[in-house]
């Protein structure tokens, strides 16, 4: 008995030299732990994506990571956490360890979380680290037999059967928005049925459960080519180079527009030199010609915000969101 | 057939062939360690599979997914612990039979099963899925409120002895189900102020606790006496195939019956292949002229369950390839993969990169082959699993337990979860109260809430749509009969037994 | 026999408060003012429903015990009850115990430190008594643990907690 007591204490034992050494030797190759970001990065750097995969939101993260871990010579690993409307993944980076290895990217939503209290923070309680992709095909779809052949018919039907017309959504994201200031500059009023995210809304649609969706043009362009849907028009200032058949909002007399733009964050007290090679890196990726070849073919851009442009335009589309939010209720 | 031939001419080269047999074999590890699923193997292995051109990628892929699916009978049979959702059922049947030294035969029956139904619903695949598609489309909410009240009522046949508590199980499902943020609005519900509980619970930990903690607590308990089953098992003879040529014959209705289950399941997005296996073992119990002898080690059980849980991977891939749409966690990764490729997914696929989808078709093919050989050589190595000792092998499974349940989100929290529902399944088992509704309940329960939601959404808050739409109203009065018949069974066999009780004494 | 009708009583007992607690707690759901059935409707249905069961559960059971009991006490007398298998409870509750210590000790740990002393406490204690050897537990729970970490971390990428060895 004395002497299993003994092999136990000799295991625990060998266990703590184990570990010590182990710190020796992570110590000697590091030049030290604490928080050196002379080195950075010198391992994989895991990036939170608050959805699920498969989405628009998965896959500018990861067709971008695949540019970024060579700008920055180490892996970069997508981990997809899903929930709440994208508040359970930007929780997570939130509070995971600030030091440049976890990064969170995200969209618009965040600050919708905030506004509808689904999150208790917002982005002011991150590090930004800038943005990659911009999405300016925020756009209204249609079947392609569909009676709604512009905004104007789509109006005239809405006056004319107020609260009837069944409008595809998901609660308290982007596209809800949308709807909010489409209903307040139309003074039309539809009848909101959430049917999921993305490809739910397109299958909503192709079954005819459903009259309109409000999605990214990119995601339903095959639909479009195969003549199954048709684009009504896109909350977009301009037409896209990519889609120059699709009408804006405001050619129509709906003075609306949205973009949705994709951002990296760092937890806060991330050092400093770190975020900024980050942030450089982002930079060099939305200049990367190949990025940008990539992201042609699914009506996105590249578009490098730095971390002062975000958190001013972070700034402007609360107040704006806010107001939306607010008139709606 | 042009496209055909030029599908498998991109798969028919010797490293696309390497990396097809490296996707099987790492699906199957991963489906045949508790904790690791076909999800998390695809998971891991998708940006891999990014570094690869389209064809070689999407290989890789199907190899994964084919054997991950596959992989689960392995501890279902062998230990009782389902190695992922798809092989709930298997436990039900095969363990009994490895238990009466016929494990044998159990991963003959299986692994065939497997086979065939994965080919049968690769062709349905390769040959009708856009009608198949398109009708799957009728799927409204209604009709899934329905179907999956439907798939609910089942359990009813699932209770042994007490209805009332096989119901309690599956209510209990519904309830773990509504932690987290709600469908719809995603306001939280029953998280207590947590913020992890926020996302609620994950199925894996909730699968992976239920089964295989608690199983591992109970070897714990019968420590002194496990020596016993452990040399039965191990002690077995393998002959050819596992089982006779008639022995799979007479299982033919059976294994069509159940594969068609599969595809059915497998083609409605959300269900998926973790409730095609028990929808398709209630079905052979229900319609069996012996439904006593389930449970007990049958022949059918094992392939009802694993014929249909393979045949739910085509029926997965019908709605991805001709309309885009995702049928399970798996499909939507795979999606994310096409895209990333540079392919649309969408009804142009088939037409605009015909040859990739022919490949992706033969890389299925090739997997479920590939799936076939490797199982059937390994079958004797894996009984040798069990020479391993229990005191090795429990912890060890506990440890990948944990590590598999970090995985599905990268947090501990569901490595929590785990321990959780250990203990709660656990309990469940010692009170007699069935695991498998709850789990059912469990998957269920949010897709039912869901639908009910959307549906009243778009009526206004009517209820009679429910009852109009004609797919929908069949279901339901399925559904009614179904519980009906239940409680009438019930009630007469407590007659019956009081009768036989009274002549007796 | 009539020791399950009393299980079943405790558990119904059980299952009514709980029914109780989740149909109150619906009461302090968030509502969207949009939507019409709220996110308190099925909750609602479920506690109600598990409520019922419970009861009649109960009733089955507490009918159940009663007759068994007027049963047993006559035929007690020439009946000695059959002697249980011996269940060790204790390892069952240490074992949940160790898995508590061991998830709290990862990420302190980290995977690697935390999982070889899990196993090998683990290991050591469910060993049958007459195959108890320290040394070659030690070296099988270190050994299964690296394996694991490495595995997992260089190979899939799954950033497992490193903890003091990070």
């Amino acid at each position: 008995m004395k002497l299993r007591k003994f092999t136990v204490l000799a295991f625990l034992l060998s266990l703590a030299v184990l570990l010590v050494a182990c710190n020796d030797s992570g110590a000697s190759s590091d030049g030290g732990n604490e928080s050196d970001s002379s080195d950075y990065p010198n391992k994989p750097i895991q990036v939170v994506v608050p959805a699920g995969a498969g989405g628009d939101t998965d896959r500018n993260t990861r067709i971008a990571t695949k540019y970024l871990s060579e700008e920055l010579d180490t892996d970069v690993v997508v981990s997809n956490v899903g929930g709440a409307g994208g508040s359970v993944g930007a929780k997570q980076v939130l509070d995971s360890a600030a030091d440049g290895y976890t990064v969170l990217a995200f969209h618009n939503s965040m600050i919708i979380n905030d506004l509808l209290e689904l999150a208790d923070f917002n982005y002011e309680d991150y590090q930004l680290a800038g943005t990659s992709v911009l999405d300016l095909g925020n756009a209204f779809i249609v079947s392609a037999d569909s009676e709604y052949t512009d905004l104007q018919s789509l109006i005239d039907a809405a006056k004319e059967r107020p609260g009837e017309i069944n409008i595809a959504t998901e609660t308290g994201a982007f596209t809800h928005l949308q709807l909010l200031a489409f209903q307040e500059a139309t003074g039309t009023e539809f009848n909101l049925v959430d049917v999921g995210a993305a490809a739910e809304k397109n299958t909503a649609l192709l079954g005819g459960q459903i009259d309109i969706i409000p999605t990214q043009l990119g995601l339903v362009q095959e639909y479009i080519e195969s003549g199954d849907f048709r684009a009504v028009g896109i909350m977009a200032d301009e037409r896209l180079e990519g889609a120059p058949d699709v009408p804006t909002f405001a050619e129509q007399g709906v003075d609306i527009t949205f973009d949705k733009f994709f951002f990296w964050a760092f937890p806060k007290d991330t050092p400093q030199e770190i975020v900024d090679q980050f942030t450089a890196a982002l930079e060099n990726v939305t200049n990367n010609a190949d990025f940008q070849a990539e992201l042609e073919p699914l009506l996105v851009e590249p578009l490098y915000m730095s971390p002062e442009e975000l958190q001013a335009h972070f700034e402007t589309l609360t107040t704006e969101y806010k107001t939306l939010h607010e008139n709606s209720q | 057939m042009d496209l055909i031939l030029e599908g498998f001419s991109l798969m028919f080269s010797f490293d696309t062939i390497l990396i097809i047999l490296a996707g099987t074999i790492l699906g199957l590890i991963f489906g045949s360690i508790p904790g690791l699923t076909a999800t998390m193997a695809v998971a891991i292995c998708l940006p891999i599979s990014f570094g690869m051109g389209p064809s070689d990628g999407m290989a890789l892929l199907m190899g994964l997914y084919i054997g991950g699916v596959s992989g689960g009978m392995i501890p279902a049979i062998l230990l009782n612990l389902p190695g992922t959702p798809s092989s709930i059922s298997t436990t039900f049947d095969g363990y009994p039979m490895a238990k009466k030294g016929l494990a044998g035969r159990a991963f003959g029956l299986g692994i065939m099963s497997s086979f065939l139904g994965g080919l049968l619903s690769i062709i349905v695949l390769v040959l009708i899925s856009p009608p198949l598609a398109k009708f799957a489309l009728n799927f409204g909410p209604f009709e899934y409120f329905a179907v999956t009240l439907f798939a609910l009522t089942l359990i009813s046949s699932l209770s042994e002895g007490s209805l009332a508590k096989g119901m309690i199980s599956a209510l209990l499902g519904i309830v773990f189900a509504f932690v987290g943020s709600a469908p719809i609005d995603a306001y939280p519900r029953y998280t207590f102020g947590m913020d992890a509980l926020g996302a609620g619970f994950n199925i894996l930990p909730v699968l992976i606790g239920l089964f295989a903690i608690s199983e591992m607590l109970k070897v714990i308990e019968e420590r002194k006496k496990n020596t016993i089953n452990q040399k039965k098992i191990h002690d077995y003879k393998i002959k050819g195939l596992g089982f006779s040529p008639i022995t799979f014959i007479k299982q033919g209705w059976n294994f069509l019956r159940s594969s068609v289950i599969g595809v059915a399941v497998g083609i409605l997005p959300g269900i998926g292949g973790g409730t095609a296996n028990i929808i398709a073992y209630v079905t052979a119990k229900r319609q069996s002229k012996n439904p006593k002898k389930f449970g007990t080690g049958i022949d059918d059980g094992v392939v009802a369950s694993e014929s249909s849980n393979n045949a739910a991977v085509g029926g997965a891939l019908v709605p991805l390839i001709s309309l885009g749409i995702p049928g399970d966690t798996v499909t939507a990764m795979l999606l994310g993969g096409l895209v990333i490729h540079g392919l649309q997914p969408g009804p142009l696929l088939l037409e605009q990169n015909g040859p990739i989808v022919y490949g992706i078709f033969a890389a299925l093919i090739i997997a479920n082959v590939f799936m076939l050989i490797f199982l059937y050589s390994g079958m004797r190595g894996f009984v040798r699993l069990l020479s391993i000792p229990k005191h090795y092998l429990y912890p060890a499974i506990i440890a990948l337990c944990v590590v598999g349940a970090f995985g599905v989100n990268n947090r501990l929290f569901d490595a929590y979860a785990l321990l959780f529902f250990g203990i709660v399944g656990y309990i469940m088992i010692k009170t007699k109260f069935p695991l498998t509704p709850l789990i059912l309940g469990f998957i269920l329960g949010p897709i039912l809430e869901t639908n009910l939601r959307r549906g009243l959404q778009l009526t206004g808050g009517d209820f009679l749509p429910f009852l109009t739409s004609p797919i929908a109203a069949t279901f339901l009065i399925i559904a009614a009969l179904s519980v009906f018949f239940s409680i009438f069974k019930t009630q007469k066999e407590k007659k019956m037994a009081e009768e036989s009780k009274k002549i007796a004494s | 026999m009539h020791e399950n009708k009393l299980v079943d009583i405790f558990s119904s007992l059980f299952l009514i408060a709980l029914s109780i607690v989740l149909y109150v707690s619906t009461f302090s759901f968030r509502q969207m003012s949009a939507s019409k059935i709220g996110s308190d409707f099925l909750p609602q249905v479920v506690a109600i429903g598990l409520f019922i069961l419970s009861i009649i559960l109960f009733i089955n059971a507490f009918v159940g015990w009663r007759k068994e009991k007027k049963l047993a006490e006559e035929t007690v007398a020439t009946e000695t009850k059959e002697k249980k298998e011996k269940i060790s409870y204790t390892l069952v509750f240490i074992s949940l115990g160790l898995m508590a210590v061991y998830l709290v000790l990862i990420p302190i740990l980290g995977f690697l430190i935390a999982t070889s002393v899990y196993l090998f406490v683990q290991i050591y204690l469910i060993a049958p008594e007459d195959k108890k050897s320290i040394i070659k537990f030690a070296v099988v729970s270190i050994l299964i643990s690296a394996f694991v970490y490495f595995v997992f971390k260089n190979v899939f990428y799954l950033m497992l907690p490193a903890g003091i060895l990070g």
